[in-house]
This record gives C-alpha cells, sequence and structure tokens, in this order.
C-alpha cells in the first residue's frame, strides 16, 4: 500500500466525523415510530437497522464517529503531550527527585485504569465528553510515562549521549535535538494502541453505564444499547464494532505512513 | 544481580509506601463519594433506619477518625468487614485473588509467549504482507471492545464447540468425583483464557516486533552476519537485545491483567478481583475496596521491581550506567 | 441443660440421624416422585440470608424456603381476616375477646435444623428483631400495628395489637420469618447482621441450607425430617449471574431451569426451545415518573414548573403510554393504572386516569402560561425554560429506557427533559436529600396495599416528591382500617382517583413477569407473590429426568 494510500485513508477516517451532519438521512436522536419501526434489522430504507428506540442505527454511527473519535484523538494527544513530559522530567532529574517522580508513577499505576474509572464516575456522576476526554488522557499517561522513562534511562547510557554530555550540552537540547527523535517510533506505537485502546474504553464504559449519556450516541452507546441481544439484534454490536476495527487499522495504517522511513543507526531500543 | 541486594530493601520499603498510599487514596476517595453503606442498603429500607446503622457503625465520625481506625486496623493485619458480603474481608480478598490468577496467570503467560513469538516472526518478516496483515488482525483483535470480543467467542467456543460459556465451575461441580472436577475447572477456563489471551497478544506482539525489528537494523546485526555467524544465532542474539521494550510493557501492563479484567469477569461470570472491587464499590464496601487496592498495588510495585531486576540482566549497562541513575535503582 | 432435655435431644439426633440414612437408600430405589435438582438463575447475590435483613436483598426465594412464617396466606392473597391461612409454625390460634390480642399455639413437633425444638420465644425476639431500628429491615413499618409479643409458655405467644383492623392477622403472620433465638438473642441487635447465621442460616423450612460459594451459588437442600414431610425436590441450586447476557446463556446451554425476568427479545428463543416453556407469573410491581413537587433549593416552597398541577396533569398527557410500555416491554408489560398493580386494587373500573391527548396536553400548557416565547422548541413563562431533568439509575435497563422514551415524548410539547443516569448510591441520595427535579421509580406493592402509607402518604418515608393532600391520606387510612368490604372499595376508589386528578407522578408500567421453566417440572400455579411460595410442592417428572436429577440425596463430596 503506497503512502498516498494511507494518506488518502487517514483523510477519509478524519473526513467521515466531520461531514457526518450532512451525510446522515436521520437525526441520530429521533425517534421514529417506536412501536412499527423498534429494532429492524438492515434494509434499503435504514442501512444499518433500527434500534430499540426506532432511531436509525446508520445516523447513530455517523454521528457517533464524531464523539467517539473526538475522545480518542484529543484523550491520546493530552495523555501522550503529558506522559512524555513526565517521562523526560523523571529521566533527567536529580537523583531523588527523579526517585520521588518513578514512585509516584508506580502508584499511579497501581490501580488499573478501568477502575479509577468507574470509581470517579461514580461521584462526579453523568459525564460531559470534555470531561471524558480529560477524564480518560489523565488517567492514560501513566504508561506512556514509563516507557519514555524507560527509553530515555537506555538512551542516556548510550555512546552519544553520553558524549554530547560530555561536551556539555544542556538537558533541554539533548532531550529536543538528540533524545527526542528517537522517542518516535515508541510513541507512533503507543499512539496506534492509545487509540485503539480508547476506543475500546469508551465502549467498555458505556457498556458499565458511565460513558456518553442517552440519548447522545457514541459507538460505546450503541454498542451498550445493543448488548442485552447481540444475537437477535446483531446489527447494533456489529457495525460499531467494525466501525472501531476500521478506525483502528485506518490510525495504524496512517501511523505506518507517518513514520520516518529507517532511521539510519541508533534507534530506540 | 547480586549487586542488586542492597538496593532491594530500599525499593521494597518504597514500595510498601506506594503500597500504603494508593490504599489511603482509595479509602478517601470511598469516602468521598456520594452516599455511603448506609446508602446502599437501599431505598426500601426506612432512611431513619439507615440513619441509626450510620451512627452504629461510625460512619458520621468525621473523615480522619475514620481513617485511623482502619489504618490501626491494617497495620495489626485486621483486613475489616466486608459489608456487602457480611463476612471478613480476607476471605473475600483471598477468594478474589485466587480466582483472578486462575484466569489471569495462564492468560499472561501464555499471551506473552505467544505475544513474543508472533512479534519476533512478523519482525524477520518485516515490509511483506505477512507481517502487515498479521499486524492488522492483531491490532484490530485488540481494539474490539472486550464485551463484544467475549461474546463472539462463546458464540463459537460454546455454541459451536459446547465449551462452557459461564463460571468457574458447573453449579453441580460440589458432586462430581475428582477427575471430572478436574476436567471441569479446565473445561470453564478454556473461553475467558482465550478472550484475555487474544488481547494480550495484540500489545506483546506489537512491542516485540517494533523492538526487534529496530535491532535487525542495528549495524552490530549486519556485522554479525557478514562475519559469518549462523542467521539462527544472530537472530537469537538480535531477540535478546530487543527484550527490554516488552519486559517493560509487560510488567505496565499486569495490573491491567490482574484487576483490569472487569468486564470479561462480568460476561464470564468469573468472580476475580475486578469484579469483587465493583460490587464493593457499588455497595460502599470500604474494607474490600482498599483490600483489593492493596492487592493490586503490591502486584504493580512486585512488578515492576521484578522487571527492573530482568532489565538489568538482560541489559547489564543499566547497572552500572554511568549517568546520573544510580546502580541501586536498577 | 437438664437430663430430660439432654435426652429428648438425644433421641431427636438419632432419629434425625436414622432418617436420614433410611431416606437414602428409599429416595434412590423407590420413590419416583421425589427427587431433582432445580437450578435458578438469580440476578444478584443476597447480601444476607438472615430475615428481617435479607429481604431487602434479593434473598426472598431463599427466605421463604429456609423459614417459616406462623402461618401462611392463602392463594388469593386476601389480608382481611383470618378465613383464608393455612397453619404453618402455628397450628391453631385463638382471638381473644376484644380482638385486641391473638394467641398462636405453635406447633410441638416443629424444629430448626439444628435440632432444637421451636418456641414461643423465638417469636418473641423475631418481632423483636423486625421492630428494632438497628437493623436494616425493610418490613419494620409493616408490623407497627402489633404492640408487643407475650411468652405465655414454650409454645404459645400472644400478639397484642394497638387498635383493631382488618389486617392484624395478616399482620402478625406475613411479614415475619420466625428466627431462631436460641442462636442469635445474645447477640446485640446492632451487630445482628455479622452473625455467622447471616451465611450459614438455620430456619425451620422444608429446605435446609447446604453451601454458598460466594459470588457462585447458593444450594439448598430437602430436609427429609420435617414435620410435615419433605419437599419433592432433593435441592435447588441459586446460580448467581449478574450479567442478563450471562444468564440466559446459562439457560438455554441446559445448565439453568428457571429464569424470572426474560425480557420481550429472548421470549423467541424461549418458544424455539423444546424444553423450555413461559410461565406466567403475575407481579405486583409497578413503575413511575415522580415530580419532585418542592422547590429542590428551597424545600417551603413548591416547585417552580411542578408545583402547578396543570403542568403535572399536561405532561401526564403528554406520554403515549400504551407506545411507550409496549416498546419498553413488547407484551411482557401493562400502562399502570395507579400507584398498585392491577391485581391488588380492587376495582380498576371505578376511577378513571388521564388520557393521552397532546391536543389537551398543550393547551393545558398554554393556559397556565408556558408558551414557547422564543421559538426554540422549548416553552418558557417569565425566562424560566420548561427544562428538567429526569433521573434513572444505571443499573437498571428498565429504567433508563423508560427515561429515554419520556424524554423524546416530552420534547414533542415542548417540555426540555435531560436524562441523568447516576450511579445507585448517588441516586439513592439525591432522592433522599430531594435533589431532583423528577425521577424513575418503583415500587413492589404488598397484599392488601398495606405499602400504601409508607409510599404516597404524608407520613410515608419512600414519599420522596412529598405530596400531600389530607384528603388522599383519610382515604387510605379509611380503606385499610375499615372492616366493610364495600365501604373499603369505596374508600380506595377514591383514594386512586384523588391521586389520579392531583398527578404527583406520571404511572407508567405494570411490569408483567414472566419465567422461562424446564418443561420438566410439574408446578403448582404461582402465587402473585413470588413464584417461590410453593417451591416444597414443585417436583420433576420422572418421565423426564435429566443427570442431575438422579444425584440423590447423598452428601456432596466437599
Amino acid at each position: 500500500m503506497t503512502r498516498r494510500t494511507m494518506l488518502l485513508l487517514g483523510l477519509v477516517v478524519l473526513g467521515v466525523p466531520l461531514a457526518a451532519p450532512w451525510i446522515a438521512p436521520f437525526d441520530p436522536e429521533l425517534q421514529l415510530d417506536i412501536v412499527a419501526l423498534r429494532s429492524l434489522p438492515p434494509s434499503s430504507a435504514h442501512w444499518f437497522g433500527t434500534d430499540s428506540y426506532s432511531r436509525d442505527v446508520f445516523s447513530r454511527v455517523l454521528h457517533g464517529s464524531r464523539v467517539t473519535l473526538s475522545i480518542a484523538l484529543a484523550a491520546v494527544s493530552l495523555l501522550l503531550l503529558m506522559g512524555t513530559a513526565y517521562g523526560a522530567l523523571t529521566a533527567l532529574a536529580p537523583r531523588v527527585i527523579s526517585n520521588a517522580l518513578r514512585r509516584a508513577l508506580d502508584l499511579f499505576l497501581s490501580v488499573p485504569r478501568i477502575l479509577v474509572l468507574l470509581a470517579l464516575s461514580a461521584f462526579i456522576g453523568p459525564l460531559a465528553v470534555w470531561q471524558l476526554v480529560l477524564l480518560v488522557g489523565f488517567t492514560g499517561w501513566f504508561a506512556v510515562a514509563r516507557q519514555v522513562t524507560d527509553a530515555l534511562d537506555a538512551l542516556l547510557v548510550e555512546d552519544f549521549a553520553l558524549a554530547a554530555r560530555a561536551l556539555g550540552v544542556r538537558s533541554s537540547r539533548l532531550v529536543w535535538r538528540h533524545l527526542l527523535p528517537h522517542l518516535l517510533p515508541l510513541l507512533a506505537v503507543s499512539a496506534t494502541f492509545a487509540v485503539a485502546s480508547t476506543i475500546a474504553l469508551e465502549t467498555t464504559l458505556s457498556y458499565l453505564g458511565m460513558g456518553v449519556q442517552p440519548p447522545e450516541a457514541s459507538w460505546g452507546a450503541i454498542m451498550r444499547d445493543g448488548a442485552s441481544a447481540m444475537t437477535s439484534e446483531w446489527w447494533m454490536t456489529l457495525f460499531p464494532g467494525l466501525a472501531t476495527m476500521a478506525v483502528t487499522m485506518a490510525c495504524n495504517a496512517l501511523g505506518d505512513a507517518l513514520r520516518p522511513p529507517r532511521a539510519a543507526s541508533q534507534v530506540a531500543s | 544481580m547480586l549487586r542488586l541486594l542492597p538496593g532491594l530493601a530500599t525499593r521494597l520499603l518504597q514500595g510498601l509506601i506506594v503500597v500504603f498510599t494508593a490504599a489511603t487514596l482509595a479509602f478517601i476517595c470511598l469516602e468521598l463519594a456520594p452516599g455511603d453503606q448506609a446508602t446502599a442498603l437501599g431505598e426500601q429500607v426506612p432512611l431513619a433506619v439507615r440513619e441509626r446503622v450510620r451512627a452504629l457503625r461510625g460512619l458520621n465520625d468525621p473523615l480522619p477518625v475514620q481513617y485511623l481506625r482502619w489504618m490501626r486496623d491494617i497495620v495489626r493485619g485486621d483486613f475489616g468487614w466486608s459489608v456487602s458480603q457480611q463476612r471478613p474481608a480476607l476471605p473475600v480478598l483471598l477468594e478474589a485473588s485466587t480466582n483472578s490468577l486462575m484466569l489471569v496467570a495462564p492468560a499472561f503467560v501464555l499471551s506473552l509467549g505467544l505475544g513474543m513469538l508472533l512479534g519476533a516472526w512478523q519482525a524477520v518478516h518485516a515490509g511483506t504482507w505477512r507481517d502487515r496483515w498479521s499486524g492488522r488482525l492483531t491490532l484490530a483483535v485488540y481494539s474490539v471492545p472486550e464485551f463484544w470480543l467475549a461474546f463472539l467467542l462463546i458464540l463459537f467456543g460454546h455454541g459451536q464447540l459446547g465449551l462452557p460459556a459461564t463460571g468457574m465451575v458447573n453449579d453441580m461441580h460440589a458432586y462430581y468425583g475428582l477427575l471430572d472436577r478436574l476436567q471441569d475447572r479446565l473445561a470453564h477456563l478454556v473461553l475467558p483464557v482465550i478472550t484475555v489471551t487474544l488481547v494480550g497478544i495484540g500489545i506483546f506482539s506489537r512491542y516485540q516486533r517494533s523492538s526487534l525489528q529496530d535491532v535487525l537494523q542495528q549495524p552490530f546485526v549486519r556485522t554479525a552476519l557478514a562475519g559469518g555467524l549462523a542467521t539462527p544465532r544472530v537472530r537469537w542474539l538480535a531477540w535478546r537485545a530487543a527484550l527490554l521494550p516488552v519486559l517493560t510493557v509487560a510488567g505496565l501492563v499486569l495490573p491491567a491483567f490482574v484487576a483490569g479484567v472487569v468486564v470479561i469477569e462480568q460476561v464470564f461470570l468469573w468472580p476475580g478481583l475486578g469484579h469483587t472491587m465493583l460490587m464493593a464499590i457499588a455497595a460502599r464496601d470500604a474494607d474490600v475496596v482498599t483490600g483489593c487496592v492493596i492487592i493490586g498495588s503490591s502486584i504493580t510495585v512486585l512488578g515492576a521491581l521484578l522487571t527492573d531486576m530482568l532489565r538489568v540482566l538482560v541489559d547489564p549497562r543499566l547497572a552500572t550506567g554511568v549517568s546520573r541513575i544510580e546502580p541501586t535503582e536498577r | 441443660m437438664t437430663p430430660r432435655a439432654l435426652l429428648s435431644r438425644a433421641s431427636a439426633a438419632l432419629l434425625s440421624a436414622l432418617a436420614l440414612a433410611c431416606a437414602a437408600p428409599s429416595d434412590e430405589a423407590g420413590n419416583s416422585t421425589t427427587g431433582g435438582t432445580l437450578v435458578v438463575v438469580a440476578p444478584a447475590e443476597p447480601r444476607s440470608l438472615l430475615p428481617a435483613i435479607g429481604e431487602a436483598s434479593q434473598a426472598a426465594p431463599i427466605l421463604a424456603s429456609l423459614y417459616e412464617r406462623l402461618a401462611d396466606i392463602g392463594p388469593t392473597l386476601e389480608t382481611a381476616g383470618d378465613a383464608g391461612f393455612t397453619p404453618r409454625l402455628a397450628t391453631r390460634w385463638q382471638w381473644s375477646s376484644d380482638s385486641l390480642s391473638l394467641a398462636f399455639t405453635l406447633d410441638s413437633t416443629a424444629r430448626w435444623h439444628d435440632g432444637h425444638r421451636v418456641s414461643a420465644h423465638d417469636v418473641r425476639f423475631t418481632f423483636r428483631v423486625y421492630t428494632s431500628d438497628s437493623v436494616a429491615t425493610d418490613q419494620g413499618s409493616l408490623v407497627s400495628n402489633i404492640d408487643s409479643v407475650a411468652v405465655v409458655d414454650s409454645s404459645t405467644a400472644v400478639f397484642w395489637f394497638k387498635r383493631r383492623s382488618p389486617q392484624q392477622f395478616y399482620d402478625a403472620t406475613y411479614h415475619m420469618y420466625i428466627m431462631p433465638a436460641h442462636r442469635l438473642d445474645s447477640i446485640p441487635l446492632g451487630r445482628l447482621a455479622e452473625s455467622p447465621l447471616a451465611r450459614d442460616p438455620v430456619g425451620t423450612g422444608r429446605f435446609r441450607f447446604a453451601r454458598w460459594d460466594a459470588q457462585q451459588r447458593i444450594e439448598i437442600v430437602a430436609d427429609t425430617t420435617h414435620p410435615k414431610g419433605r419437599p419433592y425436590l432433593d435441592r435447588v441450586i441459586f446460580s448467581i449471574a449478574p450479567d442478563f447476557g450471562a444468564a440466559t446463556i446459562k439457560l438455554f446451554a441446559g445448565e439453568a431451569d428457571l429464569l424470572e425476568n426474560i425480557k420481550p427479545e429472548n421470549l423467541a428463543q424461549v418458544a424455539r426451545t423444546p424444553t423450555l416453556r413461559v410461565v406466567d407469573n403475575p407481579a405486583m410491581q409497578y413503575r413511575f415518573l415522580g415530580f419532585n413537587l418542592r422547590d429542590p433549593r428551597n424545600p417551603t416552597q413548591p416547585h417552580p414548573l411542578f408545583g402547578d398541577v396543570r403542568v403535572r396533569r399536561a405532561l401526564s398527557m403528554a406520554v403515549d403510554r400504551e407506545r411507550v410500555v409496549r416498546n419498553a416491554y413488547d407484551s411482557l408489560g401493562l400502562v399502570a393504572l395507579a400507584p398498585a398493580p392491577r391485581a391488588l386494587i380492587p376495582d380498576t373500573t371505578a376511577f378513571t386516569g388521564l388520557p393521552f391527548d397532546l391536543a389537551r396536553a398543550r393547551a393545558l400548557l398554554d393556559s397556565a402560561g408556558w408558551t414557547d416565547s422564543d421559538n426554540d422548541g422549548v416553552r418558557d413563562r417569565n425566562g424560566v425554560k420548561l427544562a428538567f431533568d429526569i433521573l434513572a439509575p444505571n443499573s437498571s435497563p428498565a429504567a433508563q429506557r423508560l427515561t429515554v422514551l419520556l424524554q423524546a415524548q416530552f420534547k414533542a410539547v415542548g417540555a426540555n427533559a435531560t436524562p441523568q443516569l447516576l450511579e445507585i448510591n448517588s441516586l439513592s441520595e439525591r432522592v433522599d436529600e430531594r435533589r431532583f427535579d423528577t425521577y424513575t421509580g418503583g415500587w413492589l406493592s404488598s397484599p392488601g396495599l398495606v405499602g400504601m402509607r409508607q409510599t404516597w402518604t404524608s407520613t410515608g418515608d419512600g414519599n420522596a416528591v412529598r405530596y400531600r393532600n389530607p384528603v388522599f391520606d383519610a382515604a387510605v387510612d379509611s380503606a385499610l382500617t375499615t372492616f366493610d368490604r364495600a365501604a373499603s372499595r369505596r374508600h380506595w376508589a377514591q383514594a386512586f382517583q384523588q391521586i389520579l386528578d392531583d398527578a404527583p407522578a406520571i404511572w407508567l408500567a405494570e411490569p408483567r413477569v414472566f419465567m422461562a421453566l424446564h418443561r420438566r417440572f410439574i408446578v403448582p400455579p404461582t402465587r402473585p407473590d413470588g413464584w417461590y411460595t410453593n417451591l416444597a410442592e414443585w417436583r420433576v417428572d420422572p418421565a423426564q429426568r435429566i443427570d442431575r436429577d438422579r444425584i440423590g440425596l447423598g452428601g456432596a463430596a466437599r
């Protein structure tokens, strides 16, 4: 697959959510006919069928892409930023501070994210989209920070880094010009995973009742609505599921396309 | 490795502080959450009665008082009382941990092993269609919401193959003979373990592939091959050099495996740590919640320690780094 | 212990052992009507198997099998007088001449599962527990007419009532499962919940407790030494499955025999499964949307929107309840007529509710001053928008569904409702503190509608919307205390008409509870207050036995 194809794919992934209000045939929250049009399988009138509230699933998936993808992209950007900053700080700080930061990170990492999110949403109550973004972002950067710290630790004992230090290169310049480029492959992989796992996380949160509030559409919300009838109303879970997989693969392809071709010698190990 | 011993004590002490802080935070969060044990009794129980229960259990005491009481008990080894299960919290925690371990240990080992194998294979074939499509497949499996993956596996594994779909054991397990009981337990493990493994393979294979691919491009590899070293041996050396990120990730995702597979526990009716903690949060069962957090963070701390030790083993440079990182840290 | 007591204990133990020893072989060999294993899917794990506490936590079927009442209500659930009741732990009873006290004579052959004799001390102790405010029970207010219970001798207990009412006998017998004083009375009541009997219960019922695998299953087995005879079934296993998808899998895989509350989408599959059938289980619950009649920020003031009865009536008329119920429950639900299920309403034609009428609803809102002055689709008045929250628990799919459906219905008349799905404890707290605009709630009614005092009268604990109407209160009180059946019906009709006119809530749905049951079970007709009330009479058709029915009563290997 050429780079051009992959870029095109990426644009589609980003373009669909933006164009949703114009492409979608129905209002995603409109209950068309709660008795007659309830839970219909896909047909020419409703490409993805209707859900149990007689809403058009295709429209909901389109509008849902806006919500789900914006949560994913915003949260991932946030967590990459925070994670890299914290990781760099930890690796470069004086020993005592570095230790403290590392142990603090252990602390943050010790409770699994999903439980933190569930516990927090228990007392913040129903979450708006921007709150979800912040919550997901703020709980997701720990893993990135840890990986960045470990990568930088390893890099800092490489010959080129030791040489730079010996020459008196300032830490910040060291990070910016010499170390970060080596981190990019790692971050690219992390980003791909982060997007995938954030979309899945949003779905899981919705499944457990803590995601986007009804009647708003997100892929997680659609799957939650369909979770109790996965065989009889298969279209409710299949299409968001396929959409999730498609977006993840597209992000992956995009990541590959953007990855600098074969950095010559020293790369992050 | 002996170099590490003096640092070990420090790390363990620091780990203890981490665990304790995590438990404290959990305690505070639970206290600050709306409602308490008494609220969790439900609307049917009259408000007056709930107020009385609150008073009896000391729930109206200020937070510091409740906290000190809890801390005093923990230090004495008394994990307290589970209000959601009306029995001491320790058996609750032990059972939940055991159940989780039974599910997670095989899954973790399998996904790590298979993930590394797959990732290595992909790195060796880097750039080919095999590599690309297997990568996309694993990523797709990873990105699918867990409950849907679990359901699809149940549909196939249970619907077509007749494997048990829910629970740890059959309801009639107590009446089985010894051999039947063993078979029952194993049969019930299959589908949940496969589900968790599939998610894990995605992570491990991805990092293994990425790191091995980078290593394979290093000059030393070309040199070794040119110098006449056999390809398998070179690959083995390269793999060793590529282990670090995989180990880091393994250490990172361990807590997620142990307590984070909540949805899988829910779908398969597997009463592990995640499920128990969820039920405890809903019942505002402070002792069980803090107990689960203590267990979870202990595992993370131990996992981090183990990973760091393994990393030193793999890359001895990290033990004697000339940079500001002290040897004791590794 | 006296030598006499010791001897009787020893002989009782010997007899039990003998009976058990004899029971096993004869079960396997001859008696083909006994035997069988029933596996029930339980949607939640009970918190406790102690009466008083357990009822509030999903333990009802198990409590009904492990414990007994003094007397059991008849199949028509008639709460007036004592005619329809059948003796259980009490063999006979005697009213005093002024009908203010009632003496029960206990069955002399009744034994606790640990062998002890049942005595009147147990009855008195039970009353203490149910009326203690240190015990987290939801039944306390239901026995408020009983002043005290006295022990005359070891087999006679006397109930003293505060005043005469038709439900005296019902109050004394229906709400309380008798508890073993000899095992529990040394524990301070505030700590009763922590007694080991909460997880290892001792009762007098036809079934005895066998095992509790935490978060997985609870098993009860037939009590072969019971004076009234052993039940037909060998055992009942309650398999805990909080996830409904997993529960249906168990059912259709044949691992479970009974699933309560099947959903409309499962009906078709049940019909296709030859081993299962659907059993109608008339239930006694209803769901409603309650309007907070007081301002949440200033409880002395009426609610800015819902203080006006016209708004409430208009919103009630704006909801097409037929279609909402049809969508939410398919054929498994009915529109609620009143704050009571049809089975318990004496005469459903004696009052009329608000019809579905969009035109009238809109007109009423207009006349109340709510018009859409800025054309944004939402009505307003004096700068205040007709916008409000609907609180619902995120753990109840039914409540969520109703909430989302209602939102669309309200939109059609220019009211902007925002669903708020809260975690159950947050919801409880907000409702307790009256910090809500509207909320979706539901109640399980008791026979005789004796719970109406708690749910909708001015002094009721459960009256979260703070509905206060002395006319309604008086009508309910008269209905519950008069001995004249016809007068009672009139009073109930009056009460219902009043509350329907006042519209403090929209009476949404009366879910009908259907269960899927394996065909091999031959069961008597289910009582509306619970399918489990006659579990001892359930049996397995010998011709359709499956493997787990043939195990017999031999002890488990564990």
